[in-house]
């Protein structure tokens, strides 16, 4: 893979993002992937729906109504959801 | 090969077990370079997610042998070069806008006011896509006039103003302001009252644009969702904080996608964590792969307006004293320029750096400006301070910044 392919580039972004614990930056660079690099709309509202649900489950989390491992099992989810959406880009 | 896999993979458990989080590091680096599967990959990025995350001793403990273990499969399926790829990516098929395309272009612009004379004088700018132009300069001094200009809400006494990109797409010729304000967004500094929610102002504006039905729906979700206003959605004016109503009226300007975006001011009213945020944002949209745009932003925050900004434009006296890349100020320099705080006085500085050749030190109410020789780097400075005992609060080198140009 050509190391300055601009996909490949931003996918390693969202990486790093999420490697330093950056959930917030690495979803919103994750819907400028999607956007700039996707053919298949559906992968917007894919991509939606999981800043959606990170955004429930820091609510959740916040409000007590999660534990802290549920809370960590579903965050975990979400991210390896997100990861595989960007590889299905 | 595969011995030499063994081998790595046995620096890298050495590594995890000295150091987890450096190790864990390790361990995503390692698993983007030999990782035959891309599902190792996402398993160590969330293993290092997670260490950091974790304040437990007992998770971080099990979170090591997870790494460990990662580690060990490696061993067993590595593909020993490449990270692993997608089978079949549609992005590869994706037409793009070309960047540095000239969305808005200034020659020679004049205007002068009648009521107390003020004007801009021959002012020529250059905005692209994918660029963004920071425009600098003290209060009066013409920014908000050049903006106006540029928008199309002022006309120009002289000079010639066009937009070869905009005029390059299809429906807008050459002069027709009614279409080619159709790919500008306008963000003055007093964001003028809404009434309604915030979602109901986008799916209105997005409407106003003819978008309609479910294309209208998606965008506006889109948006609210990437500029954080997921929680504000219903809200109405009175209930936003200032940065959120900036938020907003990103967000309004954005959702159409426009071509130039323009703002005068943004960061005025904003603490610096939201500055941060939403100059990150503007940096990541304008580099937007399919939806580039021009990004042109006035704001008396020099350092982060410099950080963000490939380009500079600074007015003075409606003049344009610099207009260039930001990797080009002070190239043409005749001494380097430092400022510092100190508690000392000017007299007793000027004692204690007796001895030491510079051409002027003068106090400017915050902090003193110091200029020096072009030999004397802020590494020496900073090293003369120490030795002639001068408590520094802060030290910047601005030799490379429209901050001297204030000063």
């Amino acid at each position: 893979m050509d190391s300055n392919d601009p996909i490949h580039l931003r996918k390693e972004e969202v990486h790093r993002l999420v490697a330093s614990s950056n959930l917030p930056k690495a979803l919103k660079r994750s819907m400028d992937f999607v956007s700039d690099f996707s053919t298949d709309r559906s992968r917007i509202k894919e991509v939606i729906a999981l800043n959606r649900k990170y955004s429930e489950l820091q609510d959740q989390y916040q409000e007590g109504q999660v534990d802290e491992s549920s809370y960590q099992k579903e965050n975990n989810l979400l991210v390896f959801n997100l990861l595989e959406l960007l590889d299905q880009v | 090969m595969e011995k030499q896999i063994h081998h790595l993979v046995s620096e890298l458990k050495a590594s995890i077990q000295e150091d987890p989080l450096q190790g864990a590091g390790a361990l995503v680096e390692f698993a983007m370079e030999n990782a035959s599967d891309n599902k190792q990959v996402h398993q160590a990025l969330v293993l290092k997610m997670n260490y950091m995350q974790s304040a437990d001793q007992g998770k971080k403990e099990q979170l090591v042998a997870d790494m460990l273990a990662l580690a060990d499969r490696f061993s067993s399926t590595s593909s020993g070069g490449g990270m692993a790829v997608a089978a079949v990516s549609s992005a590869q098929a994706l037409q793009v806008v070309k960047k540095d395309d000239i969305v808005c272009e200034g020659r020679n612009i004049n205007k002068v006011f009648r009521r107390g004379g003020f004007g801009l004088k021959d002012i020529d700018f250059c905005f692209r896509l994918g660029e963004i132009t920071g425009v600098v300069g003290e209060n009066g001094n013409g920014k908000t006039t050049l903006f106006r200009i540029a928008v199309g809400e002022l006309a120009a006494d002289s000079g010639v103003l066009h937009f070869p990109y905009i005029e390059g797409q299809a429906g807008v010729t050459t002069g027709n302001w009614e279409r080619i304000k159709e790919h500008i967004a306008f963000i003055p500094q007093d964001i003028e009252r809404w009434y309604g929610s915030v979602k109901d102002n986008l799916h209105y504006e997005l409407a106003v644009h003819g978008i309609l039905d479910k294309e209208n729906l998606e965008e506006v979700e889109y948006i609210i969702y990437r500029l954080g206003l997921e929680k504000h959605q219903n809200k109405s004016w009175n209930q936003l904080s200032g940065g959120y109503k900036l938020r907003f009226a990103l967000a309004r300007a954005l959702v159409w996608k426009p071509k130039l975006l323009v703002i005068d001011e943004p960061l005025a009213n904003l603490d610096i964590k939201a500055q941060l945020i939403i100059l990150n944002d503007l940096r990541d949209l304008a580099n937007s792969y399919r939806y580039p745009l021009s990004i042109v932003i006035s704001s008396q925050h020099l350092h982060e307006i410099e950080n963000v900004s490939d380009r500079i434009i600074f007015l003075k006296e409606g003049n344009m004293i610099f207009n260039g890349r930001v990797d080009e100020l002070g190239n043409e320099r005749q001494e380097n320029t430092f400022e510092f705080a100190s508690d000392l006085s000017v007299e007793e500085l000027e004692r204690r750096l007796a001895g030491f050749e510079y051409y002027s030190l003068e106090n400017t109410g915050l902090a003193y400006v110091i200029r020096t020789p072009l030999s004397i780097t802020y590494q020496e400075l900073f090293q003369i301070f120490l030795k002639a005992e001068i408590p520094i609060g802060y030290f910047r080198d601005i030799s490379q910044s429209t901050k001297k140009l204030f000063v």
